[in-house]
């Protein structure tokens, strides 16, 4: 008896892909048409159809209010939180304020949380792969940028859950990048991985000693990725179109919709040639409502001269990485590039000349991180006896400092920062008044010394306390992140020994309440990807 | 049909993890490594890397025994933990000092005060109380500058407390404000 098959996933900003591995062998898997990644858009249809991937991303033009794309973006955020602005300040699809502080997005087919989105998602790659493998699949892992926080985690693995899937493992995506470089090499040596992606970039450093992944440091920016690369060629277009025809595109969300489409062709066109042009239709109506058309080339040193800006930043984040690790770019023996805007020549240019040596050329940079996904199902699922000695094992850090509410505003650190996985760290925490039966503590993740400058995580709350005078009661808080860097917290009466009730209310996800209803009664009734 | 030696191996593995699952309130991290108080840096590392091989959590994924699954757990965890205090000097230098007071487990001391849960705890007046709220509100909405008017009028309400310092000089620095000298 083998197995079960275990789908991995990367989940992306933008695309999405589906591996699994069978024996040795790897199978991407394909939608109908061949294509290999799938855009992560969801389309509700007009009539009543779901439609995902690259179908639904080409009603990205005719039907904005109704495409959904980005929404890895809002994952696990609340709606209050910076980031759910910025979504909303330039998403053509209505984000409101729904249950639990999470943003909900409006549609013809309903009001969904983010995590039912992502399901979506999840669950067209799942069919996609029982079509193509022709049998079912139940159990998956699925990728996540190393910098998420518990909060966008645990939203994760909801719409895992929501996409009908077990999901074993919540693993980074830069540890499978490196899972699926190094895996059966038997290596020793320490890598780079530099994933630069539609809308994060994310580097890991790892020593790699055998069967052994030991993540040594990981460190990235949430806001940088190829979209912003697009961004700041539809400003260009945008500026050129106001020279040319005195109009002010920006005025008509259509259009600027329209370009960003096009921005993103003209920047993969000019990774594989030196000079782009396109031509746009009837973008606008000048006077007396004939309509214009816009024309725009340019070359890629053009191109580059507008965005290194925008690519040097990344580089500030591998300075950061290099020194968690405390190691150099001297020391690195391997550079692994992920994600679509390593394509980009200019990106290739720099990350050579920082590194001082040239970059991996034979690695997929769409279709590893989902590659490495499926090799850590297969190594999951794998019946290891205890004798024989895995195949493969990774030991993985936690990205953020984990931290509480002090006096002041100030917040305490209790985990530090890209310290490895699994970890608990206990804290003593005493009633501060008399008679007091329940203490709250505000958890947080970041590294700054603020509170209010690190993601709020939720609070948590000891319940049930013996009344007494302040001080004497002591509480023994266990703060603990497992394997997928998920926060748990136990919490035992010293004095007692009982184990006392803790509960953490995460903000901006889904409780288990919430996602039992939003579970689907009538699993595989509506197919995705269907018109 | 598990050959002799997978068998042995298993409770090997089952051994071990009973007994230092037991020594889990008892025993020093070099047990949990393996190695002897004298491990050089090397040594540690190398001896972290052959019991993680050996009771990572992942390898006993499906383990139907959930006891076993447990205690491997909670010993892999401190072994990690081993790790990661004997692998750096100044840990383990603070961790073998307290070795030798008989603390077998490096647990920071609390430091004082640091456990109380309200922000305007150690704030006695309630008018300095409710200006210290206004000003970490205005601090939660990023307004600076109103932040430090506010935790400027909590300080004159208390002068001389230590929390509100804390939060004034922290804003000045911020927004370059320096104190006029005299
Ligand atoms: N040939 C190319 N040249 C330049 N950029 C490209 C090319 N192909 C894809 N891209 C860009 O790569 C980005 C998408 O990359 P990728 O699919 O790796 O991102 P993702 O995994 O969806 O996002 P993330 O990892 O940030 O969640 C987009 O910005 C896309 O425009
Ligand atoms: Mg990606």
């Amino acid at each position: 008896m083998s197995a079960p098959i275990v789908l991995g996933i990367d989940l992306g900003t933008s695309n999405s892909v589906g591996a699994v591995m069978q024996g040795d062998r790897i199978i991407i898997v394909p939608d109908a048409e061949g294509n290999r990644i799938h855009p992560s858009v969801v389309s509700f249809h007009p009539s009543g159809n779901v439609i995902c991937g690259h179908k639904a991303k080409a009603r990205r033009i005719v039907d904005p209010e109704n495409t959904v794309f980005s929404t890895k973006r809002l994952i696990g955020r609340r709606f209050s939180s910076p980031e759910v602005r910025a979504v909303r300040a330039r998403a053509p699809y209505v984000i409101k304020e729904g249950p639990s502080e999470q943003p909900m997005i409006a549609t013809r087919g309903g009001e969904f949380t983010v995590p039912q989105v992502g399901a979506i998602v999840l669950n067209y790659l799942k069919q996609l792969a029982e079509v193509h493998l022709g049998q079912p699949v139940a159990h998956a892992v699925v990728t996540v940028p190393a910098n998420f926080n518990d909060g966008q985690r645990e939203a994760t693995k909801a719409a895992g859950r929501l996409a009908g899937l077990e999901v074993l493992r919540i693993l980074n995506e830069p540890t499978a990048a490196a899972l699926a470089y190094g895996y059966g090499k038997s290596l020793q040596s320490r890598i780079a991985i530099f994933d630069f992606g539609g809308g994060t970039f994310d580097i890991t450093i790892l020593r790699l000693q055998q069967r052994i992944f030991e993540v040594l440091a990981t460190a990235g920016d949430t806001y940088l990725g190829g979209d912003d690369i697009d961004l700041r060629l539809v400003d260009a277009m945008i500026q050129a179109f106001l020279t040319v025809h005195g109009i002010d595109l920006r005025q008509a969300p259509l259009a600027v919709q329209r370009l960003r489409a096009v921005a993103e062709q003209v920047k993969c066109q000019l990774s594989d040639r030196a000079r782009a042009m396109v031509r746009v239709q009837e973008i606008a109506h000048g006077q007396g409502g004939a309509a214009l058309d816009f024309s725009f080339s340019l070359t890629r040193d053009g191109m580059n001269a507008k965005v290194v800006d925008i690519v040097d930043r990344a580089f500030v984040v591998c300075d950061e990485a290099l020194r968690l690790a405390g190691t150099d770019v001297s020391q690195i023996d391997d550079m692994v590039l992920v994600g679509g805007t390593t394509k980009m020549p200019l990106v290739r240019d720099r990350v050579r000349q920082y590194f001082g040596k040239e970059p991996r050329a034979d690695i997929n940079p769409d279709e590893v991180v989902a590659v490495g996904a499926a090799i850590q199902g297969a190594t999951l699922m794998q019946d290891v006896g205890a004798g024989e000695r895995p195949k493969a094992l990774l030991l993985d850090v936690t990205p953020r400092a984990l931290g509480v509410a002090t006096v002041g505003g100030y917040a305490d650190t209790i985990i530090q920062r890209n310290a490895q996985v699994p970890i608990e760290q206990n804290r003593i925490f005493t009633t501060s008044a008399d008679h007091q039966t329940q203490v709250v503590i505000q958890v947080c993740q970041g590294e700054s010394r603020r509170f209010d400058e690190n993601t709020a995580l939720g609070e948590l709350k000891l319940e049930g306390l013996r009344a007494a005078r302040r001080g004497e009661v002591r509480i023994v808080v266990t703060f603990e992140i497992d394997t997928d860097g998920i926060l748990r917290v136990k919490a035992k009466d010293e004095e007692t020994g009982n184990t006392q009730g803790a509960t953490i209310h995460v903000l901006g996800t889904m409780t288990e309440a919430e996602i039992q209803a939003a579970m689907p009664q009538d699993a595989g009734g509506r197919a995705p990807g269907q018109e | 049909m598990a050959a002799p030696t997978t068998h042995q191996a298993a409770e090997e593995v089952r051994a071990l993890v009973e007994e230092l699952f037991a020594g889990l309130d008892h025993l020093p991290y070099y047990a949990f490594l393996g190695i002897t108080p004298g491990a050089t840096p090397g040594h540690i590392q190398e001896a972290f890397y052959r019991r993680a091989e050996k009771l990572h959590p992942d390898r006993f994924f499906n383990l139907s025994d959930l006891e076993l699954r447990n205690q491997i757990y909670e010993v892999y965890k401190r072994v990690a933990e081993a790790y990661r205090v004997l692998e750096s000097p100044a840990a383990r230098k603070e961790y073998d000092e307290g070795l030798a007071r008989g603390q077998f487990r490096l647990i920071r001391q609390e430091r004082e005060g640091l456990n109380l849960k309200q922000p305007d705890e150690g704030i006695e007046s309630p008018q300095a109380k409710r200006f210290f709220r206004l000003g970490l509100d205005a601090l939660h909405a990023k307004d600076l500058k109103g932040a430090h008017m506010n935790f400027t009028f909590a300080l004159s309400m208390e002068p001389g407390n230590a929390v509100i310092k804390a939060q004034v000089a922290d804003l000045e620095a911020k927004l370059g404000l320096k104190k006029r000298p005299g």
